[in-house]
């Protein structure tokens, strides 16, 4: 196997074949990464309580049993997967995990790794497929009073092709507009809407069900790094899946659907940045002042980042530059975010979730990172050997007389996209 | 190989009861993170809330039981503390024993505590600290809708078109409460502040701001209701079939002149025209008050006022309306559930010979107290033995002064508690407590949300539940059979028992994100969002009681020697008495010590410089604050946190009204202020 | 600094200027009697490098009409590459400024060396009178004079 192949596997054990909803393969993989001790555990997803589809919690699995107890893709549960690596497992410097994530949770980690809070190297990352996650109690309310179902009775929920489709438990599936659900407060995080980052290529395998026929009890699976195709090749080695070439049509669907869903992310971006894009500056500036004066200084934002690392903080009344104990803070707080994170933000969305003020700091951020991303090449969360651009200052630059090289590259490149 | 393990609970801090997770890595608290199916928060917490646990670890946690020789504490074994307590209670006169809880400890620690109290001391002397918040609001409350809860749950206030906030500086001590104000603000709803001081609150939440005289709500209010009256913007429909008394207000409003009402509280009738206006033309009002509203000598006159207006207008029975006091501590309204108060049994059930009889026969014990008890501030004047259990008057009562050589002398003072807190430091007998991670049990938010607490790390030191050592001095005491308890699952099954808005409750639904809201009749039943959604009040003709108050001066006006109306309050970055507070290094760094805050005029004229420490001098005694000089107070008006030990801001307070409430009058206080240098 | 003279406004400008040529450009500009206006208040830094971008941020929201940076020419830097940072992290903070609604304008970097004298006063005169054109800065009514920061 090398870097770019792509097969669709299933587990061999009839066990793991039987429960997985796609064939098993990742839970296989998974099993098989610390029966083989190419980890020491494997960080899945555990529901809280019983069959609660609403609430999960992390789950260092160390005993390969428990493997197959992982849950399976829960689209109400978005957890920051990236933060409790850094903070209660040590940034993986002293143990190998197997991490399944979310192309989001993929970038973040890529992105903490860049800055040494992570060892990349300790982690093998088995990214999934995204099209979006729902926050629950809003979700909740949406399955009641949209879809009239009881929540407790959805057993899968997909979003494709601009619908989300909620299955029962009885089998009966009810689709629904996902942008006429999202006018009405439902729907995706405000942040998936603008995500354009489904099929996580940036993690060590890529698995989903894109290219995957009806009904068919397969993975799609890419493997997109060195340490992927070994990973692989011994897995298949050993027996633990079963692999066959995908055919072209598989392969031209699944890169159709990932257009669609990079073309609907282009028009939500419009949609939601429109009325910032065209307001004067001033009305700018005052919406996002009103905004910060909501600020209550909990910090959520800031632990959630998966940027913010600095030890001894920016932001602490110590610095200079924001006064203990005022509500709200000096705009300093967000202004000093925004300037510290802004270039390397992926999008995952967890500071806006996390803000009690309501703030909609995704949108601020999402609009500085798209004027300077085409200004210095960079796209976050992608390439662990790419530097950040503030610190990435290259040798040539120093024959280049031109103030604003970057600020013309990016006005060339920067594109707001149509709806 | 690292264990980690996320265990869902409840924030310690205050009344909304939002939820967290808690990071338990190889046993012990590392961090929080959030919880986002939880209804109340969705994930989203207050700088208290983020470090919830930090205090769990701070130095000086109590381990083991401590004894007072010669004036300095030995430690002890549990069995040895206990045997001197039970000494000294038994003989006690019931009418000499008190015992001071707290809304900070679990539904099953303060059960156990009325039930011993009452089975074993047979009195029915104890109290807590909601004595100096909501002391006026169940009097108040009862005399107009017949319960003195928050009638519309706190998530339902975004559905509100006019929110009134009374008295409270939301944002900062409930912010998760404040987010569903913003986003009722975002719907469309109009938001009135009423307060003295121009907090954040009034700052970015108001649309009408009635910046008052500081303790002239009645006038307000009595000016609001005249307008409304006046201009027959009334729910004629409502006022006819679900209240009684509106000839007797209508006639007593309509001799008010509202010159004088404009004179009294320095709002112009224009403004209190708009606030009417939008409040009575409103499809839901919500009125949301505390202790601004609550915290004076005419206090229960205020809340009957703000009940009023809800009677009037109408603004009753429906979600996201009402009138809705905000409990300041976790377990605020589960203490009056529990009926750890001196009037009422478990369930509200007044005191009385048959109350009494009732009782007795659930419990299996004669001769129950039939007579009401006294409260906090009696207990701690007349009682010769108290019974501290997570309270610290030394910080939260009145004329702290005073307090202290009360405690000073008295037969015996047992104070159970995590830290040796300035109370503690007076005992005789100090006993240690468990964590709110390190006992489970129940607690009831402020509106009517029953939430289980669960365990997440082993007890620290030999510190027991604080429902434990009730059980063993019943023991030692010979009703061992009534105390039967091994665990808080076994007490919480009692309670649905006796407390019949418990009943339908279990340990097993309380799984769900949210909890239940009571009342919860049977175990199909989902819990009651709003109150009164059947038209009918808890009254006892089941209609809303329309009460005529009249405007009073505070309990201590400012006269020459001593000009300023001094209001004590809370920050956002610190809680209370500080015991939690301040043991977390994030709330220390924002805010580390007391502050006065004043007016930049009166600065000038007492020729005080912004950070320069100050004197506040009341007839009680005197405190060296650092003055901050901002426009937040009015002229004439100083606001100091009470939070801070070495510089407790209750030296300086004292008068209180009478009863019924014994309300301690907090926001106004005589004061003077002059540079403290040397 | 710019005081209000009979209704008209007087920008004020910070210039964080570079130790080893916009600083020594300044001087220059200064002994040779080059005339620019008063509005700029220079504080030296020892290299365009050490241009935080929270110092312009902190600058602005004190009542800054505009911000001005001096470094090296690339390829002069003293410490090799300083100045490289420092033009990237200006192009930031352009993108910065223009996302939360505060005229990118208002900030202006230029490479001076220290014999570039003139171009020195040039530039101060240009930018004083652009920012003039585009009237005070988003902040312009916070007191800064004589408040301590704790």
């Amino acid at each position: 196997m090398v870097k770019g192949d792509m097969y669709l596997a299933q587990a061999s054990d009839e066990e793991i074949l039987k429960q997985g909803e796609s064939g098993g393969a990742v839970t296989a993989l998974l099993k098989f990464a610390l029966d083989s001790g190419v980890v020491d555990a494997v960080l899945g997803v555990k529901k809280r309580d019983g069959n609660n589809r609403y609430d999960a919690v992390l789950d260092l699995i160390t005993d390969p049993e428990k493997v197959i107890d992982c849950a399976g893709s829960l689209h109400c549960v978005s957890l920051n997967i990236a933060r409790n690596v850094k903070e209660y497992l040590g940034g993986a410097k002293q143990m190998k995990i197997a991490v399944l994530c979310k192309p989001c949770d993929a970038r973040a980690i890529i992105e903490i790794a860049k800055r040494k809070q992570i060892n990349r190297d300790n982690l093998l990352l088995i990214g999934l497929n995204c099209t979006g996650t729902l926050p629950p109690v809003v979700a909740k309310e949406m399955l009641i009073s949209e879809y009239e179902v009881d929540p407790n009775e959805v057993v899968m929920e997909d979003i494709e092709g601009g619908e989300l489709i909620v299955t029962l438990a009885d089998g009966t599936k009810i689709a629904k507009d996902l942008l006429e659900l999202e006018k009405k407060g439902y729907g995706r995080r405000d942040n998936c809407r603008r995500c354009n980052v489904s099929i996580p290529t940036l993690a060590d395998i890529a698995c989903g069900k894109w290219g995957v026929k009806e009904g068919e009890k397969k993975t799609f699976t890419e493997v997109c790094s060195d340490k992927g195709a070994e990973f692989i090749d011994n897995a298949i080695k050993t027996g633990v899946i079963k692999v066959e070439p995908p055919g072209e049509d598989a392969i031209e669907e699944r890169k159709r659907k990932d257009r669609e869903a990079i073309e609907l992310s282009n028009k939500c971006e419009a949609e939601d940045l429109k009325e910032l894009r065209e307001i004067s500056l001033d009305d700018r500036l005052a919406y996002w002042l009103h905004m910060f004066d909501r600020c209550i200084k909990c910090f959520s934002c800031r632990d959630a980042c998966p940027i913010c690392y600095c030890k001894k903080c920016f932001l602490e009344p110590d610095r200079g530059y924001v006064k203990g104990g005022e509500v709200p803070p000096d705009r300093m707080f967000h202004l000093t975010r925004l300037a510290h994170d802004g270039d390397s933000c992926v999008n995952c969305g967890q500071c806006q979730d996390a803000c009690p003020a309501e703030i909609p700091l995704t949108r601020l951020y999402l609009m500085l990172n798209i004027k300077l991303s085409p200004m210095f090449d960079y796209v976050s969360g992608m390439d662990v050997e790419q530097k950040p651009p503030l610190i990435a200052a290259k040798d040539e630059e120093a024959s280049i007389d031109d103030i604003d090289i970057f600020l013309v590259k990016g006005e060339a490149g920067e594109v707001v996209p149509q709806q | 190989m690292t264990e980690l393990d996320y265990v869902p609970t409840i924030c310690p801090y205050c009344g909304t009861g939002c939820g967290i997770y808690l990071v338990i890595k190889d046993g012990a608290i590392v961090g929080v993170e959030p919880w986002k199916e939880h209804p109340v928060n969705e994930g989203k917490n207050c700088p208290k809330g983020r470090n919830a646990y930090q205090f769990i670890y701070g130095e000086g946690r109590l381990e083991k039981p401590l004894i007072k020789e010669n004036g300095s504490f030995k430690e002890a074994t549990w069995d040895e503390a206990l045997g001197l307590i039970a000494d000294k209670l038994k003989g006690a006169d019931p009418s000499s024993v008190g015992f001071i809880n707290s809304g900070r400890t679990t539904n099953e620690d303060l059960y156990v505590l009325q039930k011993f109290a009452r089975c074993v001391m047979k009195t029915n002397n104890m109290d807590n600290s909601s004595r100096f918040c909501h002391s006026t609001t169940v009097p108040g409350l009862l005399s107009t809708v017949g319960a003195g809860v928050m009638e519309t749950s706190t998530i339902s206030i975004e559905k509100a078109d006019c929110i009134i906030l009374a008295g409270v500086n939301i944002h900062e001590t409930y912010p998760l409460i404040g987010r569903r104000v913003e986003r009722a603000k975002e719907k469309g709803a109009k938001v009135i502040v009423i307060d003295p001081r121009e907090t954040i609150t009034a700052r970015i939440y108001a649309d009408i701001f009635l910046q008052l005289n500081p303790a002239t709500d009645i006038a307000l209010l009595n000016g609001l209701i005249k307008i409304i009256v006046e201009e027959e913007l009334e729910d004629k429909e409502f006022i006819a079939s679900k209240t009684s008394g509106f000839e007797e207000l209508k006639s007593y409003i309509s001799q008010l002149d509202m010159s004088e009402l404009e004179q009294i509280t320095g709002i112009p009738r224009d403004l209190m025209k708009e606030a009417a206006q939008a409040y009575a033309k409103a499809e839901r009002g919500c009125i949301i008050f505390n202790a601004g509203i609550a915290q004076h000598a005419q206090g229960v006159g205020n809340i009957q006022l703000l009940a009023d207006l809800t009677l009037l207008t109408g603004n009753q029975g429906r979600p996201g309306t009402g009138v809705n006091p905000l409990r300041g501590h976790i377990n605020g309204e589960g203490f009056g559930d529990m009926g750890t108060v001196p009037v009422f049994y478990p369930g509200f059930v007044p005191v009385s010979g048959v109350a009494a009889k009732k009782f007795g026969d659930l419990w299996g014990v004669d001769g129950l107290p039939a007579d009401p008890g006294i409260g906090y501030m009696d207990m701690v004047e007349n009682c010769s033995i108290l019974y501290i259990m997570g309270a610290n008057p030394m910080m939260s009562a009145p004329d702290i002064t005073r307090v202290r050589g009360l405690l000073e002398n008295k037969d015996l003072v047992v104070v159970q508690d995590l830290f040796m807190t300035e109370t503690a430091k007076l005992a005789d007998i100090v006993l240690p407590a468990q964590t709110w991670a390190e006992e489970e049990g129940t607690v009831t938010e402020t509106d009517r949300r029953v939430q289980f607490m669960n365990k997440a790390v082993e007890a620290h030191g030999e510190a027991k539940p604080d429902w434990m050592p009730f059980c063993e001095l019943a023991k030692i005491m010979g009703y061992e059979d009534k105390f039967t308890f091994g665990s808080a699952e076994e007490i919480f099954e009692e309670i649905r028992k006796i407390v019949p808005t418990y009943t339908g409750i279990t340990y097993e639904r309380l799984k769900k994100a949210g909890g239940i809201q009571w009342p919860c009749p049977s175990e199909d039943h989902p819990g009651t969002d709003t109150m009164f959604a059947d038209g009918k009040f808890k009254t006892p003709d089941g209609l809303g009681h329309f009460q005529v108050v009249e405007h009073k001066p505070p309990a201590e006006p400012v006269d020459d020697e001593y000009p300023y109306a001094l209001a004590t309050g809370r920050v956002l970055f610190q809680y209370h008495t500080g015991v939690m507070s301040r043991r977390t290094e994030r709330l220390n760094y924002e805010v580390l010590s007391a502050f006065a805050e004043l007016n930049p005029e009166d600065a000038k004229k007492e020729g005080i410089v912004d950070g320069e420490e100050v004197i506040v001098k009341s007839r009680r005694g005197e405190i060296r604050p650092f003055v901050k000089l901002t426009e937040e107070v009015p002229k004439g008006m100083l606001f100091i946190p009470w939070h801070f030990a070495e510089c407790a801001a209750n030296v300086l307070t004292g008068p209180s009204a009478g009863p019924p409430s014994k309300m301690p009058e907090y926001k106004y206080v005589a004061v003077n202020i002059e540079k403290g240098g040397e | 600094m710019g005081e209000e003279v009979k209704g008209e406004f007087e920008p004020r400008i910070i210039g964080f200027t570079c130790n080893w040529c916009t600083y020594a450009a300044a001087d220059l500009a200064g002994t040779a009697r080059m005339k620019y206006p008063p509005n700029i208040r220079l504080i030296r830094q020892m290299c365009s490098g050490r241009v935080d971008p929270l110092f312009v941020l902190k600058v602005f929201l004190r009542g800054a009409d505009g911000v001005f940076i001096g470094g090296c020419h690339p390829g002069e830097c003293h410490y090799m590459t300083g100045n490289l940072s420092a033009r990237r992290r200006y192009s930031m903070m352009k993108k910065l400024l223009e996302s939360v609604g505060i005229d990118p304008k208002r900030l202006r970097m230029e490479w001076i060396s220290a014999s570039e004298g003139i171009k020195f006063s040039d530039t101060v005169k240009e930018f004083t009178a652009q920012i003039k054109g585009l009237g005070p800065g988003p902040f312009r009514h916070i007191e800064t004079e004589g408040k301590e920061q704790k």
